[in-house]
């Protein structure tokens, strides 16, 4: 289809104007670096293969509850061996441990797993040996296989190192071999420790180290089989095996499904799926733009050429070969350009990586963006994509013009005639469309990442540290574990506040959503009854938690003397009793059947706290929350505490370590300051949010530029119409009207298809993170006053531009 | 304007054009008189400054020095607005190259020059269109496109539109130029109708016949007038020298 002599035309024009090729290349490359870009996040963080032989159908079953995924270990032991879909299932529990070397701690993430992880994963280690059936047994010598990162960190890399012994939660373990670099499955695991026998064949639901006995677990989908498919058959098989043996209600974790999903998209969770979805929008958005923009700046050039295409045509040039000499030149605009772009793209998927993993040092071990084969793939697409869009204005513009009539428009004055005008009109509607889907997409963006940066969680963090410890193992019948658990909060209240170091300390547990009545209300159903966000607290000799507004906080009334009590968030407040005081006013708690609790009243109004879960969605109801006294039946389970101390922070870290250990209790993770614990809940999403609005940046400053130069060529497109209007008496003024007007009716269009799309996009977005009303009216009314005045603006000062000269100036222009 | 108030009064106007270093004088001092109702080509070579002359006798570019007087009235310092009123009621023109708005439809581009006016009425701008696409026998495709139009069809409606307001002058630049011959037979012959039915018309024109029709025929050279003359013209054999100036 291409000659060698096109192509050698089309670069001889090329390199005529370099500043026109430049741009061309320079805007096209923008464009495709950023959906490049996008792609690979998207596609590493949720649709790549995990990096592990047959990879593509590892998956990950999860129970389908709202307060975790976790299965009962004896659940899933029942219905491991009758599961056909899903192969070599495996179960481990995520656990943080300590690791003690020479007195100092370190925290790190293992995985209890069962020992044929390492075959599931075909991955042999680099040294020693991995996990053997023997380390399961009870009463075996404890045993741990370290990744290549803690080997070269908290070992140095020491080459005698299967020679050594590790004090993980101050149990000694021989370690027995080091994994591949890079290797940390299931998600970041850096140790892994043998799940033990009498733990996998645990006798139903009895608790274990203090907690109901629940396992995570994978396995590989089987051939032909789907996720759903899978998860549909072990949620059958859920339904018998309880048929068999009755699931008991007080565990305080409730599922009755069970789902099969890809690692990366257990990990990402909806609020991700929703969020990558957007951004890869709004990044073909900005591709589109930068396609308008290069297809407007050949289709001038295209306009320019009219004469010598008609010379063409009449020399007898076939459509076909005139096609092909269009598409050369967008062709290689295009290649070039993709080749800018996947060199763009690699650099900032680097920056990514590098920034990210800084920020977030536990981000699954899949998440390592950089470009490999299909992200070449993709870009091909893209250029392909990119060249079509781009070549298909000026072929458009050439070819739908017959031969005749074209060097009849071109000898005759007329303008670039109808087909070229109505091709700049749609190509200015198409930018105003785009770029008001990408002004409020990054609109509502930014709105998102400033609440993230400025998040307000209620809370003074000032020295507050953060504490999670498991009770030690508590062999009591079920029913008895609260009396248990409630006694070990005790204990280790008692403890810490004993410690010099700390000013004063609290239980603060998030306790998920409750339903409440409001005074004596009864509604309907369930669902009918509003939600809050509960906390489980303490009492506090110093105000530790939220900032008290009204009333009191817990005391001993509450915490031996049995009153029931609760302190509710200013929002709740407002919202339940406005314009009076909430004091002394009753909330119910709504059980699962519908039941009413006993009053709980109010004794205070605190500050709206923020639960960190809720990060993603700041809305009225992130904030409407109460905070209750252990006494009350919402407690589930013990151990987080706020810790406010005074001394050395690294100090009052191994006091606090200290105490749980001497109470037999093991960290669930590492202590941190509290401050941390939050900014941990909104770096990633802010980090990428941040990323994403450059990328807005740039395709606002695209879209705007576009517009401008859309607009200005469509007038001076019409310079011979305005100066025969003015030529025949029209005023200035009436062809100002004239071509605004007309300016504003597309503008209207593009606004209306616009805001269509906004709507979907927003409606997408409004799902990961509340926007109120004033919020998307503002951010409406900003992308309308930008783009109208952008628009009319480029209409009137390039109109006011062509009626500077006379008349005649007008009508002579070529 | 009464009966021997000349239409057109032109006393040492002049234009020049600047670049950064030179001036270039496309018309050097021209006096210049036409009466209501008179048919004039302006000839010359290329260059000489008669498009520029018409130009300005139809106020769409500015003279350096001089004085135009148009139906009686000083128009030299007139502002854009007034001008553009004078060119929209007063004058008509016809293009070379047609210059017919190829996304308006043939009645469209006749109706333009009305719809900058507010005495007329929608039924009173149809009636005027049609009227004016009568005369140049066009009426059949009043709704079609330029585009659709040979160019001989295409320089007619460019005279419907000229004469839609009913001007008192018509300015024609090379209106035979883009055509064959047959065609710019045919718009010569429309002028000249127009011209028996009373218009004043004012053309530019390069070809010697066209010229020679005219009973009023101006030649240019390097921006002066050199050469007035006025014929006797009959329809059946050649034009007759009655008066010969400058």
């Amino acid at each position: 289809m291409f000659s060698l002599d096109d192509l050698k035309y089309a670069i001889r024009l090329l390199k005529k104007q370099p500043v026109f090729s430049l741009l061309a290349i320079g805007v096209l490359a923008g464009g495709l670096a950023v959906s490049l870009y996008t792609f690979s996040l998207l596609q590493t963080a949720l649709y790549k293969d995990l990096p592990l032989p047959d990879g593509g159908r590892v998956v990950r079953v999860l129970a389908k509850s709202e307060t975790g995924n976790g299965l009962f270990t004896f659940e899933i032991q029942q219905m491991r061996s009758r599961v056909t879909r899903v192969e070599e299932l495996g179960l481990y529990r995520g656990i943080s441990a300590t690791i003690k070397e020479q007195d100092v701690s370190r925290t790190i993430n293992a995985a209890v797993a069962e020992p044929s992880i390492f075959e599931f994963t075909r991955t042999q280690p680099v040294m020693g040996r991995g996990l053997v059936a023997a380390d399961s047994m009870d009463g075996a010598e404890p045993v741990a296989v370290i990744g290549h990162g803690l080997w070269q960190s908290q070992f140095a890399g020491d080459p005698k190192i299967l020679e050594r012994v590790a004090h993980v939660d101050n149990i000694p373990r021989r370690i027995v071999g080091v994994m591949p670099e890079g290797y940390a499955f299931p998600i970041r695991a850096q140790m892994w420790l043998p799940l033990s026998r009498s733990e996998l064949n645990a006798p139903a639901y009895v608790a274990n180290g203090g907690l109901p006995a629940v396992v995570s677990a994978y396995g590989r989908l089987a051939k032909g089989a789907s996720a759903a498919e899978a998860g549909e058959e072990l949620s059958q098989l859920l339904r018998d095996v309880r048929q068999q043996t009755p699931r008991r209600d007080n565990e305080g974790y409730k599922y009755d499904a069970i789902e099969v999903m890809s690692f990366q998209r257990a990990d990402l969770g909806s609020g991700g799926l929703v969020l990558f979805a957007v951004l890869n929008f709004v990044a073909l958005a900005i591709l589109l733009l930068a396609c308008a923009n290069v297809g407007n700046m050949l289709l001038v050039r295209t306009n320019e050429r009219t004469g010598e295409i008609a010379v063409r045509v009449a020399l007898g040039a076939p459509r076909r070969r005139l096609i092909s000499q269009m598409t050369l030149e967008s062709l290689i605009i295009g290649v070039l350009g993709g080749g800018v772009a996947l060199l763009l793209a690699a650099w900032w998927l680097r920056g990514t990586n590098r920034v990210l993993h800084s920020l977030n040092q536990s981000l699954p071990y899949w998440m390592n963006w950089g470009l490999d084969i299909r992200a070449v793939v993709a870009s091909a697409g893209f250029v392909l994509l990119a060249v079509l869009l781009v070549a298909a204005l000026p072929i458009l513009s050439a070819s739908s013009v017959q031969s005749a009539s074209l060097l009849r428009e071109h000898t005759r004055g007329g303008g670039q005639g109808r087909a070229s005008g109505r091709i700049t009109r749609f190509l200015v509607t198409l930018q105003i469309v785009l770029i008001s889907l990408v002004m409020v997409a990054g609109g509502a963006l930014t709105v998102i990442a400033k609440r993230f940066v400025n998040v307000d969680f209620g809370i003074d963090t000032d020295r507050l540290l953060f504490l999670e410890a498991y009770p030690p193992e508590i062999k009591v019948p079920v029913e008895q574990l609260d009396k248990e658990f409630r006694l070990y909060d005790q204990r280790m209240l008692a403890e810490l506040r004993a410690e010099s170091t700390i000013d004063t300390v609290m239980m603060w547990t998030q306790a998920g959503d409750a339903r409440f009545a409001i005074d004596n209300s009864q509604l309907a159903d369930l669902a009918s009854y509003p939600q809050a966000s509960a906390v489980v607290s303490s009492d506090a000799p110093v105000q530790l938690g939220a900032t008290l507004l009204e009333g009191r906080y817990f005391d001993h009334r509450e915490i031996s003397g049995g009153a029931r009590s609760v302190l509710v968030s200013k929002t709740l407040a407002e919202t339940y009793w406005p314009g009076a005081s909430a004091i002394g006013r009753s909330i119910r708690l709504v059980a699962e059947d519908g039941k009413l609790g006993k009053p709980l009243t109010v004794v205070g109004v605190v500050k709206d706290v923020l639960d960190p879960g809720r990060v993603l969605q700041i809305d009225r109801r992130a904030y409407t929350c109460m905070v209750l006294p252990p006494n009350v039946e919402i407690y589930k389970a013990p151990g987080e505490f706020l810790v406010r101390h005074h001394g050395n922070e690294e100090e009052t870290r191994r006091a606090l370590q200290r105490i749980v250990e001497r109470l037999g209790g093991t960290l669930s993770r590492p202590i941190a300051p509290y401050a941390e614990e939050l900014e941990s809940s909104i770096r990633l999403a802010s980090a990428m949010t941040e990323a994403f609005q450059a990328a807005g940046l740039f395709a606002l400053l695209l879209g705007l530029t576009g517009i401008y130069g859309l607009c200005r060529n469509e007038v001076i497109r019409r310079t011979q119409e305005i100066g025969l209007r003015r030529a025949i008496g029209a005023t200035e003024r009436s062809i100002l009207q004239l071509l605004l007007r007309q300016s504003v009716r597309r503008l209207v269009i593009g606004l209306l298809m616009g805001a269509g799309l906004s709507v979907v996009a927003l409606f997408a977005l409004l799902k990961f993170a509340a926007l109120g009303v004033p919020t998307l009216l503002t951010i409406g009314f900003s992308v309308v006053a930008t783009i109208s005045l952008l628009v009319a603006s480029a209409s009137y000062f390039s109109t006011r531009g062509v009626l500077r000269g006379e008349p005649v100036e007008a009508l002579r222009y070529e | 304007m009464n009966k021997q108030t000349p239409l057109i009064q032109l006393e040492g106007v002049q234009k020049s054009f600047f670049t950064e270093t030179v001036e270039t004088r496309a018309l050097q001092g021209i006096d210049l008189t036409i009466d209501k109702g008179e048919y004039v080509t302006l000839s010359g070579p290329s260059g000489c400054g008669k498009s520029t002359l018409l130009s300005i006798l139809g106020l769409l570019d500015v003279w350096t020095a001089g004085r135009y007087v148009l139906g009686g009235h000083d128009v030299t310092s007139l502002g854009r607005e007034q001008r553009a009123r004078i060119r929209n009621r007063e004058i008509g023109f016809v293009f070379q190259s047609f210059h017919l708005i190829s996304d308006l439809s043939i009645e469209e581009n006749v109706a333009l020059p009305l719809t900058y006016r507010t005495d007329i009425g929608k039924a009173e701008r149809a009636r005027m269109v049609a009227e004016a696409l009568d005369k140049v026998e066009m009426t059949h495709r009043a709704k079609h496109f330029p585009g659709q139009l040979s160019g001989g069809q295409q320089q007619r409606v460019a005279v419907a539109r000229a004469l839609a307001g009913r001007p008192s002058l018509l300015l024609a630049d090379e209106p035979t130029g883009n055509l064959d011959s047959k065609n710019a037979e045919i718009v010569v012959d429309l002028l000249e109708q127009l011209h028996r039915d009373g218009s004043t018309i004012c053309m530019v024109t390069h070809n010697p016949d066209t010229a020679a029709r005219a009973p009023r025929q101006i030649a240019l050279f390097d921006g002066t007038i050199v050469s007035d003359r006025q014929v006797a013209i009959h329809r059946d054999r050649p034009a007759e020298l009655l008066l010969a100036a400058n």
